[in-house]
């Protein structure tokens, strides 16, 4: 690789399911992408305070801190930090309501699995140009 | 004692009377305080005792008499007689309360005394007469100038009178006659009195029997009757019941006036200080029939100003309840009034004795006073009558205002015979599920669709034959063999004698259906937290299938065959991933912005599309009427539509009729049925319709998910559903919609639901 190609933007991928994370991380890989990949929302918080990512992708229904807090607590340290939310349904909320609680929260999408991974990539591209 | 002997006196009439004279004007007298004078000492030349001269109007003796024993002496000269042909002539003193007389006519021999005893039986009669009666030859006594000795131990108001004795005969006959009536009068109006008494439980009623009851037993002893015509000789039982009948009649006086007057009402402290001198009075009467057998002179003494103070006791009543009750004061006053006129009379009478010829004018206060009774038993008679109407009519009222309450009530009320037949039901509830007079209960609950273990019909046998409470709820059509029913509870008690029952029956329709809609509403809860759990592991799990499964479907060139079989997987768990999104619509629909329109206009286009794809033989209508609707989801109402109408086509075998009906406004809200003529449900399958995942259909037919997922989609719009089924007739769906100004005030109750789902 060559110094003067630009360095790949690191993606945090928070997940509790390995296969979801294995999916991502094959689809972020292909696009270009430096997928970091996490099983918890506390991983996840110790990732964003080591280093900067392009974007978060997280789940919203976990065991521990689940998505929504994390999306919360992120928001709280680090305001610029962009974020795209993934929802499979839950118990207590709908997906409907869970998707729109991420967006206050200050998810800038909710994708509901299981989805196209391509339009995905199509959200990270298009918010990475913007950076 | 105080003795006050009277003897009328006054001018004789100017008619000159050949059968009957009035000879008490020619009387002078004499008090003989000892009782000890014999005719001899009065008459012996010289002798000492002068006799008052009579003043030609009246001669009397008032004033205390010195001891029981004295006697009146008169000294009368008998005028010139008609002869009469073989007829003699009586000499009568109208004064029952004399003791004895004695009549001293001189002939050739002397004095000779012709004696009246009370009690006794006169020579030449068998019966004693009412008072001094004493027959007189005419030659014996014509122009002579004889002697009477009176003995009384009471007062006495005596009139001497001289008789043809045929003229006395009828002159008795006439005044027994007048008493005789008055007393059978009397009698009667005590019995009518007492038996309305016992009958309307009245005491006022009581007081007027026991006041005529003590009036007749004066009457009768003081006018003589008891002791000569009714129990010759008995004497004492007279001056009883004159005597204690005096104090009895003023006790019931003083116990009735207060009583008519509704003294206790308006002045309480009154009437039992009235009460007291009543009881007091009572207490008197007793103490009089003592000093009579013992011959106490004391009360004796005080009877007058007593009597006087009861009649002052009785106006000051009047004059009391004149303010608070004028019309009983009234009617009291016109009631007693001819006892007071007849009183009056009577003493004009003794002003002007010579009135005292006629026994009516003699015995006018007796009359007057047993008007005065018969007045107030009728007065009595009517307040008796117009309390019993004002007390029916406040029956009647009591009655009227209880079925009122009772046809309004949800609550019906019904009574049936030992029979198990209807003889009375009221209300709304009864009416409509056929419960009406004649109508055998039995029958009626055989309609019940449930099968327990025992039915109500069995339990309405054995409540009647083992006359124990009846309680059964059941579901009953509303008209025989029609869709709507009413669920219903009974509950009864043995009536009593007959043998029936006697209870209400309760619509219970409403309270269950809101009752099925909450566990309802519970029941969806918990399917939708548990559908949420199981998509959410499901979609992590297809999300890698699908994505991955493409991506290295991607890889591989198209043509080979291991890139088709991957991309049947992908496929795959796309569409479990759709079977997963349709489970999650039961909970909570995915609203699509771009599709709104008013629910009427949503269910025109869905009846539309359903139109192309239903069976030919099926027929659908579809009326729409009133206004367009709230604003709703086409795709949901399409849903909601199509799923109804889905069931119905199964139902119908696809055979049938769908009739599909929406109205309503915005004020009232809206309703759409979906009606079919199918197969039906039977209870159990109805109760379990919701349920998601509960099927009637064969493995494959169905997936169980079409009324929940309604259910879902309405429970979003704040409607409710109520399924109506009968199995062999049809059922009928009922989706009640809000008006929009109902859901656009409370918008945040959605969020709310959704939230908590």
């Amino acid at each position: 690789m060559s110094l003067s190609m630009p360095p790949k933007p690191d993606v945090l991928v928070v997940d509790d399911v390995e296969a979801v994370r294995v999916s991502l991380a094959e689809a972020l890989r292909g696009a270009g992408y430096n997928p970091i990949c996490v099983a918890s929302g506390h991983e996840a918080l110790t990732e964003i305070a080591n280093r900067p990512f392009a974007v978060a992708v997280t789940d919203i229904w976990m065991a521990g801190i689940d998505g929504l807090k994390l999306i919360k607590l992120i928001r709280d340290t680090n305001r610029d930090l962009p974020i795209l939310a993934m929802t499979g349904g839950g118990p207590r909320l709908t997906i409907e309501t869970a998707g729109a609680l991420a967006e206050v929260w200050g998810a800038e999408r909710v994708f509901v699995k299981p989805f196209d991974e391509d339009v995905l990539v199509k959200a990270i591209d298009a918010i990475v140009a913007r950076q | 004692m105080c003795l006050i002997l009277l003897a009328f006196v006054g001018p004789t009439r100017a008619a000159a009377e050949t059968t009957v004279r009035f000879i008490g004007p020619l009387a002078d007298h004499l008090l003989d305080r000892s009782g000890r004078l014999a005719i001899t000492d009065i008459t012996a030349p010289g002798s000492t005792v002068a006799f008052q001269q009579h003043d030609g109007r009246r001669a009397a003796n008032y004033g205390p008499s010195p001891a029981p024993e004295a006697a009146l002496w008169l000294r009368v000269v008998i005028p010139t007689l008609a002869e009469r042909a073989g007829g003699d002539w009586v000499l009568a003193l109208r004064e029952p309360r004399i003791r004895n007389v004695s009549l001293f006519i001189q002939d050739a021999e002397g004095w000779r005394e012709l004696r009246w005893v009370i009690g006794r039986s006169q020579a030449g009669s068998g019966f004693p007469t009412r008072y001094p009666v004493l027959i007189v030859p005419t030659t014996e006594v014509a122009d002579s100038t004889v002697y009477l000795r009176i003995q009384t131990p009471s007062s006495m108001r005596a009139s001497l009178w001289l008789h043809a004795d045929m003229d006395f005969v009828s002159a008795s006959g006439a005044e027994n006659l007048m008493f005789g009536v008055v007393f059978g009068m009397l009698a009667a109006l005590a019995m009518y009195l007492a038996a309305a008494a016992l009958i309307a439980r009245d005491p006022t009623s009581a007081m007027l029997s026991g006041l005529v009851l003590a009036y007749l037993a004066y009457v009768l002893g003081d006018q003589g009757f008891v002791g000569s015509i009714l129990w010759p000789g008995g004497i004492v039982a007279a001056r009883v019941m004159s005597f204690g009948g005096t104090f009895l009649l003023f006790a019931m006086i003083l116990f009735y006036s207060p009583y008519f007057l509704r003294v206790s009402t308006h002045f309480p402290r009154v009437a039992a200080a009235v009460r007291g001198v009543a009881i007091a009075m009572l207490g008197l009467s007793v103490m009089a029939l003592v000093s009579v057998l013992t011959d106490n002179p004391t009360l004796r003494r005080f009877s007058a100003p007593i009597g006087i103070a009861s009649i002052a006791l009785c106006v000051l009543l009047v004059v009391l309840s004149w303010r608070s009750e004028r019309r009983r004061t009234l009617v009291f006053i016109a009631c007693w009034g001819p006892m007071f006129a007849g009183g009056l009379v009577r003493m004009l009478h003794d002003a002007l004795p010579a009135i005292g010829a006629n026994p009516i004018a003699v015995n006018v206060n007796y009359l007057a006073t047993c008007l005065s009774l018969l007045l107030s038993g009728i007065a009595n008679a009517i307040d008796l009558q117009s309390r019993e109407r004002e007390a029916r009519r406040a029956a009647e009222d009591a009655a009227l205002r209880l079925r009122a309450f009772a046809e309004s009530a949800s609550d019906s009320f019904w009574e049936s015979d030992r029979n198990g037949t209807v003889i009375f039901a009221s209300g709304p509830t009864a009416q409509a599920i056929g419960l009406t007079p004649g109508r055998n209960l039995a029958d009626l609950l055989g309609q019940d669709q449930q099968s327990g273990e025992i039915s109500a019909r069995d339990q309405l046998a054995n409540s009647l034959v083992n006359t124990s409470e009846f309680r059964a709820s059941i579901t009953l059509p509303v008209t025989e063999g029609g869709l709507d029913h009413r669920l219903v509870s009974f509950r009864a008690r043995p009536s009593g004698a007959g043998g029936g029952l006697q209870g209400i029956v309760t619509d219970d329709t409403a309270e269950a259906a809101a009752k099925e809609r909450i566990a309802q509403q519970r029941k969806m809860a918990a399917i939708g937290q548990l559908a949420g759990g199981v998509a959410h592991e499901i979609n992590n799990l297809l999300h890698p299938i699908v994505n991955l499964s493409r991506r290295v479907a991607g890889g591989i060139p198209a043509g080979d065959d291991r890139r088709r079989l991957l991309e049947i997987v992908a496929e795959s768990g796309t569409r479990a991933a759709t079977i997963v999104a349709g489970l999650l619509t039961s909970v909570r629909p995915t609203p699509r912005a771009d599709s709104h329109a008013p629910l009427g206009q949503a269910l025109g286009e869905a009846i539309r599309s359903l139109r192309s794809i239903l069976p030919d033989k099926l027929a659908l209508s579809f009326e729409n009427y009133g206004e367009p609707g709230p604003m709703v989801d086409a795709n949901e109402a399409f849903q909601v539509l199509a799923n109804l109408v889905a069931n119905a086509v199964y139902a119908t075998r696809g055979e049938g009729h769908v009739d599909v009906r929406f109205k309503g406004s915005g004020a009232a809200g809206f309703i759409l049925t979906v009606k079919d003529n199918g197969e039906g449900m039977d209870h159990e399958t109805r109760q379990r319709a919701m349920e998601p995942f509960f099927t009637t259909k064969q493995p494959g037919q169905g997936t169980g998910l079409g009324l929940p997922i309604v259910y879902g989609i309405i429970h979003a719009w704040k409607a409710t559903i109520d399924i109506e089924s009968q199995s062999g007739v049809g059922t009928r769906v009922t989706i009640a919609v809000p008006g929009p100004t109902l859901s656009e005030t409370e918008p945040t109750h959605v969020a709310q639901h959704a939230a908590q789902a």
